[in-house]
């Protein structure tokens, strides 16, 4: 590590992230094109037996309606479609590419639980709004990406925050900019140019704490979502709190109150079932 | 009304069930929700290797109370910096009329 300001020594470590597994890569990049040869994929997918489990746990659950006659990559994406079936593998390879640290102070699981939690309220708020639902799950999905990120290259500061954000009951982001100089948006958003997300997942990624006018759909919508998520106690610890909620968000989603009633049973299946990923 | 999850031993004719009933690996659903127990449901279920279910049960006004009151408690950790921000107030509104219907 160098020896300049906090911030300085987090990027350059951030900076050393290991590459992305081939199959998460190619899934990510094919939310930005049209050409996309889903058996190829499908084969590269196959080849990392725990991931193809993970992502068959799920498709297998009642939410999909298949009842367990998902046995294979190549089914799955057949009755499932290609584009449902992608937001499972990237939550399937980034849990598998990044397992858990001994006696480390950053909780694993929790951490999947809000993120998995947070794309599953992103992808029914986007269904309601008639937008793109598997790009907002994995947006959903990849919007700490940056306490990950922390966690795996540096994990005596993620230890740190930890520890000053139990001790003075602050939000992670001030107890991040307390102890790295820098929170997990900015941190996260230099890991997804590294590893080369889709634009639209950077800048929700980036903003999602507080999306702007030109942050765009996704941040607006996964900035609800994380808010959603922590409301309803998804991946939360003890002692987590409700962050703000933006009312310019909430008001450039055209968001209303009787449609977060009508998603909040919905979110708590969808849940159920997309968290079937977690677990050995 | 409340839910509660009980183990298939101890589940008994007449009770009946809150949540579908997969079959252990996700997939199928076995019993809907809404569907009352019979010793035939539970023999079958029994086969397909359920071990737990998901029932109603009748809360006394003194288990309700206390239901309540751990929503209660647990919004206010949740929202313990939230202060008059209009939004979140509403949020905690719309959430403890959620969580309180589902009792």
């Amino acid at each position: 590590m160098n020896n300049g300001s906090p911030m300085e020594q987090v990027l350059a470590c951030v900076g050393q992230l290991p590459p992305l597994s081939a199959a998460v890569v190619e899934v990510l990049a094919s939310f930005e094109r049209k050409d996309v040869d889903a058996d190829e994929i499908a084969d590269k997918i196959s080849l990392d037996q725990g991931m193809v489990t993970r992502v068959l746990r799920v498709a297998n659950s009642a939410f999909y309606g298949f009842s367990g006659k998902v046995g294979t990559m190549h089914e799955a994406i057949v009755l499932l479609g290609f584009h449902n079936i992608r937001s499972l593998v990237v939550a399937a390879g980034l849990i598998r590419q990044f397992p858990p640290r001994e006696h480390s102070q950053f909780d694993h699981s929790l951490f999947w639980r809000h993120n998995i939690g947070a794309g599953v309220c992103a992808r029914v708020l986007a269904g309601r709004l008639g937008k793109d639902g598997e790009l907002a799950f994995t947006a959903g999905l990849l919007h700490d990406v940056g306490r990950l990120a922390v966690e795996v290259m540096c994990p005596e500061k993620s230890d740190a925050v930890a520890a000053h954000s139990a001790s003075h009951d602050t939000t992670l982001l001030e107890a991040e900019c307390a102890i790295l100089g820098i929170d997990h948006a900015a941190i996260g958003f230099e890991a997804a140019k590294r590893w080369n997300f889709p634009v639209a997942i950077q800048l929700a990624i980036r903003d999602h704490h507080q999306p702007g006018q030109e942050s765009g759909f996704l941040a607006d919508v996964v900035h609800v979502a994380s808010v959603l998520c922590h409301t309803l106690d998804i991946g939360n610890t003890v002692n987590d709190r409700v962050p703000p909620l933006s009312p310019d968000a909430w008001q450039r989603l055209g968001l209303h109150w009787e449609m977060i009633k009508y998603c909040l049973p919905e979110i708590e299946r969808q849940n159920a079932a997309a968290s079937l990923m977690l677990g050995d | 009304m409340g839910h509660k999850i009980i183990s298939l031993a101890d589940a008994r004719p007449g009770m009946r069930i809150a949540s579908d009933v997969c079959g252990p690996k996700g997939g199928d659903v076995l019993l809907a929700a809404g569907a009352v127990l019979s010793g035939v449901t539970l023999s079958a279920l029994a086969r397909r290797g359920i071990s737990q279910l998901e029932v109603v049960e009748a809360l006394s006004p003194a288990e309700l109370a206390a239901r309540n009151a751990a929503i209660d408690q647990r919004l206010d950790v949740l929202f313990r910096h939230a202060g008059n921000d209009l939004l979140l107030c509403k949020l905690r509104e719309v959430v403890r009329e959620y969580r309180v219907e589902k009792l």
